[in-house]
């Protein structure tokens, strides 16, 4: 099921009312139903594939706190990854894999027709994936217990509003929230409420009508853009997908906020970030964290966290990449990549950020003398201009094109002209302009506003009037999220 | 303690309802109770437009739900040999005209009964190349067509994409199958492939097609449409939203209809492909077409970079003459007394409209239109 569309917010309030009025166990059945139906909105027979995928790590993971023997848990570990990776392997990078197999073989003189494969990719299956292995990655590390009660571990892996875009959540967060359900409070109703808003407001009125822009400014020839409008175009499709994926968290947090359940923060502000490092402490930082934790910390043999905070630089000790370090930041960056998508492009946009984040750390003794007021200035707009154009390859049609846009951004007589419609440069300086104000407006909202109501009420009305007016006229399904095809 | 706790859930409820109590009064306010007309209201108030109809048969049409009644009126004619007049709102918008207006289509198709050819003029507002080609593949297959008045207009080329309101002639199949044939054609149906699938009936439905939800959120729809006028008037409200962004950037920036507008290399590339594939398509079928820079005012500072609109002109020529068509250049066919006034979105003194005419312009164009026609059809009847 979308988000921004009526039918979800009718099954929303459904949900909302049956969690608060039934008790314990009804409550999770319905729970439990409710995020099937969620799912099968969009397509009821890849609902036993999930089954299949929950089910067992569920098994799994009870077999593996049951037995005492090293090896065997291992070994249980493994047919956990086995099944679940077999499952993301043949559904979401089956079709890949067989087409770079024939044309590598066609490369070295064998030419055979490949096989026509036609698979659909089932929806969040990379996150409750990763969620299922997270849980039992967790018992097997001693983390956690294993959930006994089939449905509650149900709840937890399929819980509808971060089903299919995530947070990806880790089992001791939302286990136990679950299971005892807090007392009503209106502040978690009214939190909940204005964050669904909020998430609905970057969706249907900035990601959406971006988006037609963003099309546009893609399909063109490349060799009619200019430097400045691949520039452009970069910090267009920036703030499309910023909008578009924060809106799905401020949504999926609001909607479990709303049953009194807490969901960690998703996004904070990631475009203010001042170097590449904090820019994945801001960034989908339940994945960020999740990478971290099963891969990146593991393959670098450093110790790892349970929590899905913190993103993915926070552990890192600060020091030069030793060989070992550097592999598993390359490796693990490549694999992020693959993780967006099955094909090349995705790749370099991963190495694209293990380059930075190296660069970063190779820097970092030059950096460390540097005044703090130089490091604050020269810090945000580096780190801005390179995670922009790390979108190039994210949104490009493919490795051609990508190569000739950035080759643009490199040649200085490709600067002279403008080539988009003159509308885009001014929503994309507006944009970037909007975000550092709503970043001003947190930091500083607290202090100034939020202990006078005589301003702050007024002030709170006329914002939530212009926002609910505008999410009444725009509200449709127009659009999947973009992180759906992931 | 009872107290204080209703009073804190008040006080965090309340805005939120207060603020949608404010939101929908102020929705229903601004919606008004009658649809906006966008086409006029881009136009201004100096502009009216004009879609005349025959013996209660349209002959100039801007959406494909009039085609069939256009259709019905040529085989009422006679079933006549048409001549297809695509273009944009120059066409349909007489300015400073009195409520009996005549735009140039009214005119010409007058007198081309007297040399037994018939005229179907199918005109929108900034109406691009592509849209051009998607509908003259549409069109083609529907009446005897022999002849296509194919204005190119320096504005539209900065315009790209087709809009909703005639994507859906994607979904004819023989119109599919025509445009699979050329690289544009296969990009325009790639890019609008949700508007060609036959149940697609409803674009705002776009994220959700061919799910479960499509069919709920299809019936919640109508409805809220059936019981709350507020929701049926949402589209129009969108609009109205844009037009003020639109506005707000035009004072903001100080826009107005002197500001220079300059070529847009993506979307002029996609366009001239469009255009040299609806030649070499009309071509293919043994059809005459005579491509035309369009009137232009020139008697003061046009608003385009000089450079750009020559090469403009020189291009549009030499695709035309490459694909076996006739061009003529119009720009200076309308004398400037004869162009009217823009309302300036400072004021009411107004500023240069320097794309729609008054009615002795349409006069002059339709006259050059029926000279090049009477010689096209001379021609034809002496190789009979």
């Amino acid at each position: 099921m979308i988000f921004n569309s009526v039918t979800f917010l009718i099954f929303l309030a459904v949900a909302t009312v049956l969690y608060w009025v039934l008790p314990r166990k009804p409550r999770l059945w319905v729970i439990f139903l409710l995020s099937m139906l969620f799912y099968g909105f969009w397509r009821f027979e890849f609902v036993p594939l999930m089954l299949i995928s929950s089910t067992t790590d569920y098994l799994v993971a009870r077999s593996i706190s049951r037995t005492k023997d090293q090896r065997r848990k291992r070994l249980l570990l493994f047919v956990s990854l086995f099944v679940n990776l077999g499952l993301l392997f043949v559904f979401k990078y089956l079709m890949f894999f067989t087409e770079n197999l024939w044309a590598g073989l066609a490369l070295i003189g064998f030419e055979t027709t490949p096989p026509v494969l036609n698979i659909i990719l089932p929806l969040g299956i990379s996150f409750y994936t990763f969620q299922t292995i997270s849980y039992t990655v967790d018992v097997y590390r001693g983390f956690i217990e294993p959930e006994e009660d089939y449905v509650l571990y149900s709840c937890y892996v399929m819980y509808f509003p971060q089903l299919v875009a995530g947070p990806i959540l880790r089992a001791k967060e939302v286990i136990t929230q679950l299971d005892v359900r807090p007392d009503f409070c209106w502040e978690n109703l009214s939190t909940g409420l204005r964050r669904i808003l909020f998430g609905l407001f970057l969706k249907v009125v900035l990601a959406d009508n971006i988006a037609s822009i963003v099309d546009a400014g893609f399909s063109y020839p490349v060799d009619t853009l200019s430097a400045l409008d691949v520039w452009t175009l970069a910090f267009m499709f920036g703030f499309q997908i910023y909008f578009d994926f924060s809106a799905y968290s401020h949504i999926a947090i609001g909607s479990a906020r709303l049953m009194g359940i807490h969901f960690p923060e998703n996004f904070n502000f990631p475009y203010l970030a001042s170097s590449p490092r904090q820019f994945w402490r801001y960034w989908h930082i339940s994945l960020s964290s999740w990478i971290r934790d099963y891969l990146y910390l593991p393959l670098a043999g450093t110790p790892v966290h349970d929590r899905s905070t913190g993103g993915l630089s926070e552990a890192v000790p600060e020091r030069q990449s030793p060989p070992r370090e550097t592999r598993a930041l390359f490796l693990t960056w490549a694999i992020m990549g693959m993780w967006h998508g099955a094909a090349w492009t995705f790749v370099v946009w991963g190495l694209w950020h293990a380059v930075l984040i190296y660069a970063y750390r190779l820097l970092q003794p030059i950096r460390s003398r540097l005044p703090h007021i130089v490091k604050a200035i020269t810090g945000w707009p580096i780190t801005l201009l390179l995670v922009m154009l790390s979108w190039i390859p994210f949104r490009a049609r493919g490795l051609p094109e990508t190569v000739e846009m950035l080759s643009k951004t490199i040649d200085l007589s490709a600067y002279r002209t403008l080539g988009l419609r003159e509308n885009t440069y001014l929503v994309a300086a507006l944009m970037l302009v909007s975000i550092i104000l709503a970043y001003l407006v947190r930091e500083f909202y607290e202090k100034l506003v939020h202990s006078r109501p005589l301003i702050r009420l007024p002030l709170e009305v006329a914002v939530l009037t212009v926002a609910i007016g505008l999410v009444f006229i725009f509200l449709r399904p127009i659009q999947q999220f973009i992180y759906f095809q992931f | 303690m009872i107290d204080e706790s209703k009073s804190k859930a008040l006080q965090q409820i309340a805005p939120m309802i207060v603020a949608a109590i404010f939101a929908i009064a102020a929705l229903y306010a601004i919606a008004g109770n009658e649809k906006t007309d966008f086409d006029q209201f881009a136009l201004d108030e100096y502009t009216i437009s004009f879609f005349p109809e025959v013996d209660s048969y349209p002959i100039h049409v801007k959406s494909l739900d009039e085609i069939q009644e256009c259709l019905a009126g040529w085989a009422h004619r006679g079933r006549k040999p048409v001549v297809l007049w695509l273009g944009n709102s120059q066409l349909h918008a007489v300015n400073q005209a009195g409520p009996h207006g005549e735009p140039s289509s009214a005119k010409l198709h007058r007198r081309l009964q007297e040399i037994d050819l018939d005229l179907l003029t199918f005109s929108l507002p900034n109406a691009n190349l592509q849209e051009h080609y998607l509908l003259f593949e549409y069109l083609r297959g529907m009446m005897n067509i022999r002849t296509v008045l194919l204005p190119v207009v320096f504005d539209d080329m900065r315009e790209t994409g087709i809009r909703s309101e005639i994507s859906l002639a994607i979904r004819e199949p023989r119109v599919r199958k025509e445009l699979e044939t050329t690289a544009l054609g296969r990009q325009i149906i790639q890019m609008n492939a949700d508007a060609a699938k036959p149940d697609a009936d409803d674009p705002s439905l776009g994220g959700v097609r061919n799910t479960l939800q499509e069919v709920t959120e299809a019936a919640l729809n109508n409805w809220l449409d059936e019981h709350s006028t507020l929701w049926t008037m949402r589209k129009d409200l969108r609009g109205q939203f844009f037009t003020s962004l639109y506005k707000l950037r035009n004072l903001t920036l100080n826009i107005s209809s002197q500001s220079e507008r300059r070529l847009i290399p993506g979307r002029y590339s996609v366009n001239k492909e469009a255009m040299e594939a609806l030649l070499e398509s009309a071509s293919n079928h043994q059809m005459q077409v005579l491509t035309y820079v369009v009137p232009l005012r020139n008697d003061v500072k046009v608003p385009y970079d000089a450079k750009e609109y020559e090469k403009f002109k020189q291009e549009v020529s030499e695709i035309a003459v490459n694909n076996n068509a006739d061009f003529r250049d119009f720009e200076s066919l309308v004398p400037g007394e004869l162009w009217g006034q823009k309302a300036s979105i400072r004021g009411k003194e107004g500023g240069y409209d320097f794309m729609h005419f008054q009615e002795g312009g349409h006069e002059l164009l339709a006259r050059a239109m029926e000279q090049y026609l009477s010689g096209k059809q001379e021609k034809h009847k002496e190789n009979q």
